[in-house]
């Protein structure tokens, strides 16, 4: 990659959950929040042997995945988080301090594709799924997988959720104050508006410390920013077919 | 017996988050796996850590049988028994 790279989607859809309420008005265009449903997103689309399977990042990621899904199909998708099931593993590795039993299905849910291979279960779905973690792009990098998703299929489907770590990394890195999850239609050509990306190296900066810009952005209906979710700069902006 | 199935219905329904389910919806000799309820592998490892952690029992996960005690409620009230004599002697 150059030190410059440049991306271009049309934002077909767009589906947030945020664990606290969230005002739809004034939002991006082409897009919707679901409703809070008391700090856990709504999965009664789903039968209960599917649910009870979900932590609450889970249900977040599902939810949004699934609301995505509806409105664009079946699709290759990538799934992105910075710390993905923080509660659980540090739950488990506070277990294990303590001498006991791991719980197999508790361990086999917080790797981290476990939530990415559940919604793939969800809509019975062959297309690709991936699922990546941190590094120093931040969400963007979830962008970046999708524009070579882009190249071999007409949409992708991203989907970026995180949850408030576990109050023993609190120290070490930034997290969340509330749990969200962000999932978003993307083609690479078609009518819609278009979402611009562009990253410059190099550049040193504060991580984001709360929810990511971008997020707030789409709530807000601000329409360009610039991010610094590691070692580089991201700048975006959302115009009008 | 009955009692012990009774109980075991509400560890699988506590253990695997069986939201609204209840004791009365797990049929004794219904399987558990598959077709029957729908618990798969994870859940029967899940099952056989939380069946130890309530009852102390010993599984010896190289036996024959050991799909046949988990097959039902009914087969698994007659295995926690078995073990529980087993580690009275």
């Amino acid at each position: 990659m150059g030190r410059e790279t440049q991306l271009c989607f049309t934002l077909e859809h767009w589906c947030l959950w945020r664990s606290e309420a969230t005002p739809s008005a004034g939002c991006w265009p082409a897009g919707e929040v679901l409703p809070c449903n008391g700090g856990a997103a709504d999965v009664g689309f789903l039968p209960m042997m599917q649910r009870r399977r979900l932590s609450p990042l889970g249900r977040a990621a599902s939810a949004v995945a699934w609301r995505c899904r509806q409105v664009g199909g079946d699709m290759p998708s990538v799934f992105f988080s910075r710390h993905g099931e923080s509660q659980y593993y540090f739950e488990m590795l506070e277990g294990l301090a303590a001498g006991e039993e791991v719980s197999p299905s508790r361990f086999s849910l917080s790797v981290h594709n476990a939530i990415a291979g559940l919604c793939s279960f969800h809509g019975d779905s062959f297309q690709p799924y991936v699922s990546l973690a941190g590094g120093t792009e931040g969400l963007f990098a979830a962008f970046l997988e999708a524009a070579g998703l882009l190249l071999e299929s007409p949409r992708t489907l991203v989907v970026c959720y995180e949850q408030p770590l576990p109050g023993a990394y609190r120290d070490y890195a930034a997290s969340p104050r509330i749990t969200w999850a962000l999932g978003m239609v993307l083609a690479g050509g078609g009518t819609g508006p278009k979402l611009r990306l562009a990253r410059v190296g190099g550049a040193v900066g504060d991580a984001d410390a709360d929810e990511p810009g971008l997020v707030q952005a789409i709530r807000q209906g601000r329409r360009s920013g610039c991010s610094r979710p590691g070692s580089s700069v991201w700048r975006w902006s959302l115009d009008d077919a | 017996m009955e009692n012990l199935e009774a109980e075991l219905k509400n560890l699988i329904i506590h253990t695997f988050e069986l939201d609204g389910m209840e004791p009365s919806d797990i049929v004794s000799d219904a399987p558990l796996f598959g077709d029957g309820l729908g618990l798969d592998s994870i859940d029967a490892l899940e099952l056989g850590m939380a069946l130890k952690k309530k009852y102390h029992i010993h599984i010896d996960t190289d036996s024959t049988e050991l799909a046949n005690y988990f097959s039902s409620v009914k087969n698994l009230a007659g295995f926690v028994v078995s073990q529980q004599e087993k580690n009275a002697r």
